[in-house]
């Protein structure tokens, strides 16, 4: 063995007993080698010397941490899906799978079929020398006309196409929650608010958004969001996950006004929580003393 | 009962042991991201991200996988996302003045920051792993894609560098 890898076992106490005497005999009768070790064991030392204790701040926040989750783990039961359903959403991944592939090819001959069939466009309607570019999921005003012909085939191109604008805007929302701008963030954020049926994708990027962000704004935006689409249970467990973790008053007060909004029954023990905890703004504490009442008459 | 018991049993619901697991670990973990940068209040909120982490991701651990070198992948990362986050940021170089009041464990304090400081990555990071985690050294190995022979040598060659760095900074 190297004397560097014995050196460093002795400093950190892994020779054996018949290795650490030799090596000792070593020291004595070398005093290069002595000096060398007593100055890295005095570096070592000062490492553990200058060791920090945990405070009590760092205890507190990490056991109403596990507090909030031991109740959400209590109170989420209701939300956890039936084993078949776990089944369903693997199938129906596959069979997204399926239809991305199958629209990729319908997609590949579109651009051809469709410049010929614009020459036949009706002469009432006025035909435009320069294609614009596309930002939105609508249609041209030529491949619109020509949606309404009697063409099924054409008809179901245009369904590809429609569906293929909405998967680049997804992509594109997908990669703008990414930056690490908090304002691309937040246009990611307001391009996905205008979406109608996002895919789970897009929805998981927001959820690890609300969860992971730093930025307030963008959390409190995305929350917004989240509400606008179907209230998954998903969505729901997650809100009610980030009202047991995130201690800003702002986002408190939105939580607990979406959750109300969402009749999320199941946020009840964290209103709860939340307005018997005196740390907590006071502002926040009424709020929830007052959504608990209201939550408890929508839902009965 | 061992880490990995507690945090599988984590995993399964048992909420309860993941009090067993921060009782171990707060301590090393809080000094493992004060040796990487030079504030307190970061340290305790990078400590505790990676704790909420674990809570979080409790459902991806493997039952028999090590524990700490799981927790230290979520250790890695939380400060990987903290960096990215604050660009400008460059690990210790903010170094606290000592002051009026002269306190000498401070002062070798603050000489081991600025020493740590200007400590390649490589060897800091192979330091803060066998001093602040315990790792051993096959557990370093196959966290940082080294043999056991070559984590010997980088662990001494680090403690070598610091102690270098060290003498330099107290005798400016």
């Amino acid at each position: 063995m190297l004397n560097e890898q014995i050196i460093t076992d002795y400093l950190l106490g892994l020779l054996s007993e018949a290795e650490r005497v030799v090596f000792e005999q070593r020291l004595a009768v070398d005093p290069l080698l002595r000096k060398e070790v007593e100055e890295l064991q005095g570096v070592w030392q000062a490492l553990q010397r200058t060791e920090s204790n945990p405070d009590k701040s760092m205890d507190d926040a990490f056991y109403r941490a596990l507090e909030g989750e031991k109740m959400l783990e209590t109170t989420v039961v209701a939300f956890k899906p039936t084993p078949w359903r776990n089944y369903l959403r693997y199938a129906a991944a596959v069979a997204g799978l399926g239809l991305t592939f199958w629209v990729g090819r319908q997609t590949a001959p579109v651009e051809i079929q469709y410049r010929t069939v614009a020459v036949q466009t009706p002469s009432d309607v006025p035909q435009k020398t320069k294609a614009e570019p596309q930002t939105s999921t609508e249609l041209p005003m030529e491949l619109a006309n020509v949606s309404k012909s009697s063409n099924p085939n054409m008809m179901q191109e245009i369904a590809s196409l429609r569906k293929e604008m909405k998967m680049t805007q997804e992509l594109v929302i997908l990669g703008l929650l990414k930056d690490h701008s908090a304002s691309e963030r937040l246009k990611g954020i307001n391009y996905a608010a205008a979406l109608n049926d996002p895919k789970p994708a897009v929805i998981q990027a927001l959820i690890n958004t609300l969860r992971d962000d730093e930025s307030l704004n963008v959390r409190l935006s995305t929350i917004e969001t989240l509400e606008r689409f179907r209230p998954t249970d998903e969505v729901k467990k997650v809100l009610v996950s980030q009202l047991t973790q995130t201690s800003e008053p702002t986002e408190q007060t939105t939580l607990i006004e979406t959750l109300v909004r969402m009749r999320v029954r199941e946020s009840l023990p964290v209103f709860d929580k939340l307005q018997k905890d005196t740390n907590v703004d006071e502002s926040v504490r009424a709020l929830a003393k007052s959504s608990m009442n209201e939550l408890t008459m929508l839902t009965e | 009962m061992t880490d990995e018991q507690a945090m599988y049993a984590v995993s399964q619901g048992d909420l309860d042991k993941a009090a067993i697991l921060y009782e171990r670990y707060k301590k090393s973990l809080l000094n493992f991201f004060l040796y990487r940068q030079n504030d307190r209040e970061n340290a305790r909120d990078l400590t505790q991200q990676v704790f909420l982490r674990m809570l979080r991701y409790r459902h991806t651990y493997r039952e028999g996988a090590s524990f700490r070198t799981w927790i230290l992948e979520i250790a890695r990362n939380v400060f990987f996302d903290y960096l990215k986050k604050n660009p400008t940021h460059t690990d210790l170089n903010e170094i606290a003045d000592i002051g009026d009041s002269y306190d000498e464990t401070e002062e070798q304090h603050q000489f081991l920051h600025r020493a740590l400081a200007q400590l390649p990555d490589q060897y800091r990071e192979v330091l803060l792993l066998s001093r602040f985690q315990n790792m051993s050294y096959e557990e370093i190995g196959q966290s940082l894609g080294l043999s056991v022979p070559n984590v010997k040598v980088r662990v001494f060659r680090a403690m070598q560098k610091l102690r270098d760095l060290y003498m330099n900074v107290s005798n400016q």
